[in-house]
């Protein structure tokens, strides 16, 4: 058959080619670094976790010799609603700009474009946190802060930065492929995020605070601090649990993709 | 071969947006489908490309399910909605996130581009495009994969004269290659250019599945005549019906 009315001057013009994984992986990333939004919340992100432990480092009277390396992460309770909204904007602007239509036509088998931005959204999540810790302790050590004490502290501390917020982006991901709408969405996370863990602490019954523990960012945040007997949690079962909540957040999204219409 | 709709029901909440409909669209001919507000026809055509799941019975192309597909795009192309781009995107990028599912080859971004005119306007954000461009743009996506199936719903919307002229071309062209080419559209006297046959639907039911000719020329009316008096009864939403429409 000739091709000449789709301006397919070879046959090669689309060749071989059909859908993968791979595939859709490279198509969300494309979608991803062509918004400009994107960027600048990864910026942003960036900044506030650097900026912050430069203004402890600033404040401090001694130069930081006082400070502990875990201080220095403190900008990431505050950067951490960030990614979230990366992973949730990721997902929900499909449907806000209408590309859902076109993404589903080209992948429709649907659950790879979730892995591809699980991908996407999880890599550059990660990369931004830990490239910002190693930021704040590299900052810290050169003013004196006693990085190098606890090696294995610090590398802790910058790979958890990375892991903790792509965990939460992800997590956050997954919730907004269940909601869909994007304040939904944005309001649902924030609920599970930080609502919850401080509603927790009003309720005057022991098992209740036992129970927000468990939460994802008060189980998660443990990775980012030293070993506390005191506490159930070991840093890494604390992530394990913020991981099991990604893990129930994709479920729920695979789900939905799967039995809804686009 | 072309596009089989069997049996097709599908229910949102209480409601039946289409009934039990059955019609063939074969390759090697234009198609038009025609329908009031609400007939079911962007319903019908979700379904066939697989973004809504039918309720009961099944649509194929060229004898598979849509979601079946291994390279949809090089089998269906498809244009469901002229604003499809987000706003902050460049239409260039846009085109270049959806050859990136597939592999397409850049050429071919460069390709579908200069064949919907839209060389001036590649590198502009899609928020700042017209409805005619956003057209274009959707046509060009359409375009991708060189596919055997077109499956357009309202591409005429908003298009200029030169534009409504060349896609007039372009579905014959592509249609005389053999190719299976289905359309919705609301603008009959230009519809009724460019088909070859017709499918009517009211109310998620088949009315009329017929060619041109025996609609209109045969019967001594216009394709617009034509449609009034099939779908008399099916009309939900008319200007200055008092008592509103369902009776």
């Amino acid at each position: 058959m000739s091709a000449a009315a789709t301006g397919a001057a070879t046959s090669t013009a689309t060749g071989a080619s059909s859908v993968s994984v791979a595939r859709v992986v490279r198509a969300e990333w494309t979608k991803f670094r062509t918004l400009p939004s994107n960027l600048i919340t990864v910026a942003i992100t960036f900044v506030t976790i650097v900026g912050l432990a430069g203004v402890l480092l600033a404040a401090s009277d001694d130069g930081g010799t006082a400070l502990a390396p875990v201080d220095l992460l403190a900008g990431v309770s505050w950067a951490q609603f960030l990614p979230a909204v990366l992973g949730i904007v990721a997902i929900c602007s499909e449907w806000a700009a209408g590309t859902s239509r076109v993404t589903f036509l080209a992948v429709p088998t649907r659950w790879p474009v979730l892995a591809g931005k699980v991908a996407v959204v999880g890599v550059v999540t990660f990369v931004a946190g830990a490239a910002a810790a190693a930021g704040a302790l590299a900052m810290g050590a050169a003013a004196g802060v006693d990085v190098g004490a606890d090696p294995a502290l610090a590398i802790r501390l910058v790979s958890g930065t990375g892991l903790y917020l792509g965990t939460i982006a992800v997590f956050a991901l997954g919730v907004g492929a269940i909601v869909r709408n994007l304040v939904g969405s944005i309001l649902t996370a924030v609920g599970f995020l930080w609502i919850a863990p401080f509603a927790a602490v009003m309720i005057p019954v022991p098992e209740v605070h036992e129970l927000a523990g468990y939460l994802p960012t008060s189980a998660g945040a443990l990775l980012l601090t030293p070993d506390n007997p005191a506490v159930e949690l070991t840093p890494w079962g604390g992530y394990a649990v913020l991981l099991a909540w990604a893990a129930a957040a994709l479920a729920g999204a695979l789900l939905t993709l799967r039995v809804r219409d686009v | 071969m072309g596009i089989q709709v069997q049996s097709l029901s599908k229910r949102y909440g209480r409601t039946w947006a289409v009934r039990d409909l059955s019609f063939e669209v074969q390759p090697g001919r234009v198609t038009g489908f025609l329908g009031p507000n609400g007939a079911g026809k962007s319903t019908t055509m979700r379904s066939i490309v697989g973004l809504d799941r039918p309720t009961t019975g099944a649509a194929l192309i060229d004898g598979a399910p849509y979601a079946r597909l291994r390279a949809p795009l090089r089998e269906v192309g498809t244009l469901l909605d002229a604003r499809a781009a987000h706003r902050s995107r460049r239409a260039v990028d846009h085109l270049r996130t959806v050859a990136a599912t597939h592999g397409f080859p850049a050429k071919r971004v460069d390709e579908v581009i200069g064949l919907t005119g839209l060389e001036s306007a590649a590198r502009v954000k899609a928020g700042k495009f017209s409805l005619g461009m956003g057209q274009r743009l959707g046509i060009a996506v359409a375009l991708l994969g060189d596919p055997h199936t077109l499956i357009l719903d309202e591409p005429v919307n908003g298009l200029d004269p030169e534009g409504v002229t060349w896609i007039r071309g372009l579905l014959s062209a592509l249609a005389a290659e053999g190719r299976t080419v289905f359309l919705s559209s609301h603008l009959l006297s230009e519809l009724a250019l460019v088909v070859d046959h017709v499918v009517v639907i009211g109310r998620g039911r088949l009315i009329a599945d017929a060619p041109l000719m025996t609609l209109t020329s045969d019967a001594g009316r216009t394709l617009e005549e034509a449609y009034i008096a099939l779908t008399r009864d099916a009309v939900e939403y008319r200007a200055g019906d008092a008592d509103g429409a369902r009776s």
